[in-house]
């Protein structure tokens, strides 16, 4: 019989997180990452039932994280300026922190457990987001515009630019390194295009 | 009183398909001594684990042999 171990749990996360990155979903199974970890199949079985378990709850694990971090020091009462600020600061800081974990969420999130994941975490995170909208609405900080429409245009840029992070590079392969000076940059053009 | 937690015994086996699966559910799921199990029909070790207080690993092999499966003891 065997014992759960804190730190061989935390290997087994990091590592899953890695090797779904660079297999995929498909190419992804509990062997290859016991192999990964160094430990046997049966220890990595003590933590999950099969490769679906592992991967869901990899998944809300890390979507909590990201939820965590993002409304970090964030009031829905904040000024629409002061909040999207905020908002940009707290997401650009979780994902060049947690560089695998971010990847690794985006590659769960187009997994069929995509719509369980996300349900557990737009309760926690969705009231808040709607307050804050509405706020800004009524304030005349921001005009009215179909969600869709507004998360492009207020967060597209944002993880625009720290995908050219990962990648290293920008158009046309120009080396590209993130910075808040540019971050604010893109955000003030951002602010101008969503006031009423 | 120390409340007693199970823990999971980890099996290879030969359960390869869902019929299989309905097989070992019913002798598993009637047994009032296994708290909670799992297969993992798509590994190649097809992995059976088993959280029981009172059964042994051999208790849980002689289940599951009786049935026609193989069924070793992962180390």
């Amino acid at each position: 019989m065997r014992v759960r171990d804190v730190n061989k749990e935390a290997l087994v996360k990091a590592k899953a997180a890695e090797l779904l990155v660079t297999l995929g979903f498909e190419g992804f199974s509990m062997q290859k990452l016991a192999k990964a970890c160094g430990i046997s199949p049966a220890t990595l079985y003590i933590y999950y039932a099969d490769k679906d378990d592992l991967i869901l709850k990899l998944g809300q694990e890390m979507g909590r994280k990201m939820v965590e971090s993002t409304l970090k020091d964030f009031d829905p009462n904040m000024s629409f300026v002061d909040g999207l600020k905020k908002q940009w600061e707290n997401r650009a800081q979780f994902i060049l922190e947690n560089n695998d974990m971010a990847h690794c969420f985006e590659v769960i999130k187009h997994s069929s457990h995509c719509n369980i994941i996300s349900d557990s975490l737009a309760s926690e995170i969705r009231p808040k987001m709607e307050l804050f909208l509405k706020n800004a609405i009524e304030n005349k900080e921001l005009k009215p515009l179909p969600l869709e429409v507004y998360w492009c245009a207020a967060f597209g840029p944002l993880y625009n630019l720290l995908k050219f992070h990962r990648e290293g590079k920008s158009l046309g392969n120009i080396p590209f390194v993130f910075t808040f000076d540019i971050m604010y940059q893109t955000l003030e053009v951002v602010l101008k295009g969503l006031k009423p | 009183m120390d409340n007693l937690i199970a823990e999971f015994m980890v099996f290879k086996t030969n359960i390869k398909n869902e019929i299989d699966r309905l097989n070992l559910m019913f002798s598993l799921d009637s047994d009032p001594e296994i708290d909670t199990w799992s297969l993992d029909i798509e590994d190649v070790d097809h992995v059976l684990r088993v959280a029981s207080i009172s059964k042994t690993p051999n208790d849980v092999q002689s289940i599951v042999r009786k049935l026609g499966y193989e069924c070793a003891e992962l180390d």
